[in-house]
């Protein structure tokens, strides 16, 4: 149903705020893990968005204005950044300089990103609410 | 948002009046012909609207806003006629009522 | 002659109500592309063009929403080339409701008018 377009959208946009909060959560919980499964130090970990297309996109009706979708999480990529070398003798992962590997992550960035994201989702829910609404104040029509 | 101008939402008097021809003579005559146009009209409407709420339910992306609208002017364009029936069946039977 | 109850407002006021409907999923997708590297917001106008060329009879069939998409330009674009400034779309979404719901009220109190019209019952 056409109605149901713009509450998709605006799911999407809740699904990919959520998932970015996830990974910043990771990021804060994981930000003086030395050593991973993988070996050396956690990465810092980001979101990759991508604008998405509507579902029925090949079959598109009318004049595109809402053909399109929401977004979508093309993926979540590890920093290439350079891990932080700092002196520490008695970590445990310490190389023989007293020097150790600690994750690039940078909690006030965490934070930043977190309240960028926390207003995103509420703007997102917000849509959601507006176009059941209106979806509803149409429907008011036949009563 | 300022392009679009709405006209008064006052209702305009209904004129069937207009399509019926002026002569008494043929009155008759003229107000069947209107209203079979009529009733014509109304199901051209009334399958629209069947059809369109038909779209909808099975899902089809069809238009909300052209389904309900026209679920609705197919409610008052049958009121119409049925009005119009009313008021001819009035008519025939107050003749009929008439001493002759 | 049914026609001829319908042309004019209750056309004009659904085409209304197509547009706002078009409107509002623009600016939830740019809601949901405010972090999205690159992205452009987009905004949606009234077509009189389209609008005119649609309003036929009973038979016309379900004509296309009569808008068009424009680039929003609310402002500069950020390092990462997005472009969505989150309050104006507030905003707008918020404008679109209303619009909405005041085209439906019209619609309704016209569709109430002529059903009382037809009945002689007020």
């Amino acid at each position: 149903m056409d109605l149901f377009r713009a509450l998709d959208i605006s799911a999407s946009g809740l699904s990919a705020q959520r998932k970015r909060m996830e990974v910043i959560g990771e990021n804060l919980a994981n930000s003086e893990t030395a050593r991973t499964a993988g070996g050396g130090p956690y990465r810092r970990k980001t979101v990759l968005l991508q604008a998405a297309e509507g579902p029925g996109f090949a079959a598109a009706l009318g004049n595109g204005a809402a053909r399109e979708g929401g977004v979508q999480v093309a993926g979540v990529v590890e920093s290439a950044d350079p891990p932080r070398r700092v002196h520490r003798p008695d970590h445990p992962q310490a190389g023989p300089d007293g020097f150790v590997s600690l994750p690039n992550v940078n909690p006030m960035t965490e934070m930043v990103d977190m309240l960028a994201t926390t207003r995103a989702y509420e703007a997102n829910a917000t849509a959601f609410q507006a176009a059941k609404s209106m979806g509803i104040k149409l429907l008011e029509l036949l009563r | 948002m300022a392009d679009l101008t709405v006209g008064p939402a006052v209702p305009r008097p209904i004129t069937p009046g207009g399509t019926l021809r002026a002569a008494p003579a043929s009155g008759a005559a003229g107000f069947a012909e209107a209203f079979s146009r009529a009733l014509g009209e109304v199901n051209t409407l009334q399958v629209r609207a069947e059809e369109s709420a038909r779209a909808l339910a099975s899902g089809k992306a069809g238009d909300t806003v052209d389904t309900v609208v026209s679920i609705e002017k197919a409610n008052i364009a049958f009121q119409l006629t049925l009005q119009m029936r009313n008021k001819l069946l009035e008519a025939y039977q107050e003749i009929m009522r008439m001493q002759v | 002659m049914l026609s001829r109850l319908f042309e004019g407002t209750v056309d004009r006021l659904s085409q209304g109500l197509a547009f706002a409907r078009e409107r509002q999923a623009v600016v939830a997708r740019n809601i949901a592309n405010a972090e999205t590297p690159g992205y452009q917001a987009q905004d949606v106008v009234f077509d009189d063009l389209l609008a005119s060329a649609s309003s036929g009879g009973p038979r016309a069939p379900a004509a296309a929403a009569p808008s068009r998409q424009i680039p929003a330009r609310d402002g500069l674009a950020r390092s990462d080339g997005n472009d969505v400034h989150l309050d104006r779309q507030m905003a707008r979404l918020a404008e679109t409701q209303i619009y909405q719901q005041a085209l439906v009220q019209i619609l309704s109190s016209h569709f109430t008018a002529l059903k009382q019209a037809i009945s002689g019952r007020v």
